[in-house]
Parts: C-alpha cells; structure tokens; sequence
C-alpha cells in the first residue's frame, strides 16, 4: 500500500478520534453533569456500564474508538522503526508485525465490545 | 557591538586516512573590517597553517560551496562577516550528517543524489518541441510566484545537514530533494509531476517530515523546505484521492499571439 493511502488513513482516523473520544469521555466528565452528562462515579458504577455495554451506539462508538486508536498507535510504532534506517527486508517485517498486532488487538476489543452487548 | 581586534578561531581538524579521531586546532587571527570568515580562513591557510581544508568557490553566497557550522550555527562561511558573530571565540566545524571527506569538507555526494532521484528539471510529453523549441513556453508571472522561492535553492546542503529526521533516518530524501520535487510539480510548464510523486510517495518521502522547521530556518538564501514539503503531501494525498487538479502542460505560445510590448527593443542578430 502506497504510503499516501496510509497517511490518508491515519487523518481519517484522527477525525475518527476527534469524535470517539469525547463521546467516551463526557460520561465521567463531572462538568457536563448539567447537561445529562452522568458524572465520574456514576459513569463507573456497574449498572451504567452494563447500560452502555447494551447499548449499539456506544458498542459502534467503542469498536470505532478501538480501531482508530489502534491503527493510529501502529502507524505511529512502524514511523519510528522506519526511522532506524533498517534493510527493506527488516521494514517488510516490521509492517506485518505492526498489522497483525494491530489486528490482533482489534479484533479481540472488538470482540468484547460485541460480547457485552449480551451482558 | 564591538569588532575584536584578534580573533581565536577553533577547528575542527580531520583526516579519515589517518585514522584519528577529530581533534579542534586553535589559530589567532587579525580581524580586518568586513572579514568574513571565509577571509579568515584564508588568512590562517596562507601563513598558519598550509593544511587546512574546507570548500570554497564563489565568495559571495551564490555556489553554496562553504556551508559549515559556525559557533553551533549552519551558515556559509562566505556570507558571514567576523564582526556580525560578536565574539572573539570562533568555532568551526564541519556539516553533520554528511561524511567528512577532510576537516570542513563534507561529501555532498549523498545530497546530490537526492537531489537527482526526484527528476529537478522541467519534463515534458511533447518531446520534439521541448528539445528543438519552435515557440515559446507560456507562464504567466502569478505561475511563476507558486514555486520561485523554491527556485532560489543553491543546493548548498545545510537544510539536509540541519534535519533532525536525516541525522536517524538516512534514508530519508530529506528537506532539499522534497522542496524542490515540489518547485518541479509546481512548474506549468512541468508534466513530470506523476514521476516525481512516485518517488516522494514512499515510507522514506515526504511523510517522514516531522516538521520540526529547522530546514527553513538555516537556509541562507531564504528558502522554506518545510513549507515546500507540506504542500507536497497535500498534492500527493490529492493525487492518491483522486482530487488532485489537473494540470496541463503550458501552452506553447503561436508565432505573432503576444505582441511585444512598446520599448522593448529586438533581440540581438544571432552569432552563431
């Protein structure tokens, strides 16, 4: 993959991010309270987790967040390999092992996610 | 400020054949107003010492020979005048992050090598016309505005030696290749753009810029490589998406389509 699709990408998934985050974040945010928003304690109380964990939007918010944040952390990880000036046969690697843990990664959140929503 | 009457200047002394390491020389010298440190240079090679060695052609900031860092500073030795450093202690040393052929002579070869893999001249389809030009190229002055700082680059090196990501990444094209990738895609008269993009397009182009600026700011002609790399991510993320504007060739201008302006005289008889 040209390297211009995976810059691409990585602004797609800082956009995904700008928005994932502060829906995940405003729950525990104590200064939203006045606005619906439930609070820090509330927020980790097992009920309301259980609420979210059964609710699809936040089950697509959270799988979103997880595989922006992921593929954003591995692009970042590959960058600073790359830098150590490694053989093309080293940088081939170094790709493969970044996808398959970012996949990795993902797909067991993503698992998680899904499974909670039968909690 | 004042200008001291004797300076200590300080270099950095190294001979690969020999096999030391790089050890600093220390030589007093007679300022001289207006002396550059060039002169000084000179001064200490005519009666110092006969074996000091740094590159040096036109003396007036336009070849790019004698770029090295002077008191921590990317400068070239010709443009700086002893008085404007404003100390009598003087440290010279050699570019980093280029081999050191001898004392402060860097080996440009990897800049120009760069320099070379992205295509810096002008390409065009129309190849018969491009080498026997039967009229002239058409560019309007606001075209010519969208690369010409670009164009004042003397590939004298100090952007690449000043890059923090070249110094861990060697192979990275680096600020002075990438700057002028853009000049030449910028260009109406270009069509090489495809070309160069594939070069530039790659995990060691221009997305490995880290913007940290320090190409622009060591430029002694002015230039701003960072900038020039920014706008050429945008045009290589446009072309990867498909939105990229399309750009023709400049028309080539008809016998007898512009008339000359009044007061402009013929062009001399040919001699040849």
């Amino acid at each position: 993959m040209k390297e211009s699709t995976l810059w691409f990408l990585h602004i797609v998934m800082a956009l995904v991010l700008v928005i994932a985050i502060p829906i995940h974040l405003h729950n525990f945010s104590t200064l939203l309270r006045p606005v619906g928003a439930p609070g820090y304690e509330l927020a980790l109380s097992w009920e309301f987790v259980r609420s979210r964990a059964r609710d699809i939007f936040y089950t697509i918010t959270y799988t979103a967040l997880l595989g922006a944040a992921t593929y954003h952390g591995m692009y970042g990880v590959r960058s600073m390999v790359y830098e150590l000036s490694l053989t093309k046969t080293y940088e081939q690697l170094v790709s493969i092992i970044c996808f398959l843990a970012g996949a990795g990664l993902f797909a067991f959140g993503a698992y998680v996610a899904i499974a909670a929503l039968f909690l | 400020m004042s200008t001291p009457t004797r300076v200590h200047i300080k270099i950095q002394r190294f001979r690969p054949d020999e096999g030391h390491p790089p050890q600093f020389n220390e030589y007093e010298v007679s300022v001289k107003p207006g002396m550059t440190v060039n002169d000084a240079l000179f001064a200490i090679k005519e009666k110092l010492d006969g074996s000091v060695s740094w590159r040096v052609s036109c003396r007036m900031g336009i070849c790019g020979s004698c770029g090295m860092k002077i008191n921590g500073r990317w400068m070239l030795a010709c443009q700086t005048q002893i008085a404007d450093l404003g100390t009598e202690r003087i440290v010279l040393e050699p570019l980093p992050n280029y081999p050191i052929i001898k004392d402060l002579v860097p080996d440009l070869t990897e800049l120009y090598m760069k320099h070379r893999s992205v295509n810096p001249f002008i390409v065009r389809t129309d190849r018969e016309e491009f080498e026997k030009p039967t009229r002239e190229y058409v560019q309007l002055p606001e075209q010519m505005e969208g690369y010409l700082q670009f164009a004042y680059c003397i590939l004298c090196g100090l952007c690449n030696s000043a890059c923090p990501v070249i110094s861990t990444d060697r192979k990275f094209i680096g600020p002075q290749a990438l700057a002028q990738a853009f000049r030449y895609n910028t260009d109406s008269r270009d069509e090489g753009a495809p070309s160069r993009l594939k070069v530039v397009d790659e995990p060691h182009g221009c997305w490995r810029c880290h913007f940290a600026g320090a190409c622009s700011a060591v430029c002694p002609r002015g230039v701003d490589p960072a900038l020039g790399i920014q706008l050429l991510r945008r045009d290589s993320l446009r072309h990867r998406i498909g939105i990229a504007r399309p750009k023709h060739g400049a028309a080539v201008a008809a016998a007898g389509e512009f008339k000359r302006r009044k007061g402009i005289p013929d062009a001399p008889p040919k001699t040849v």
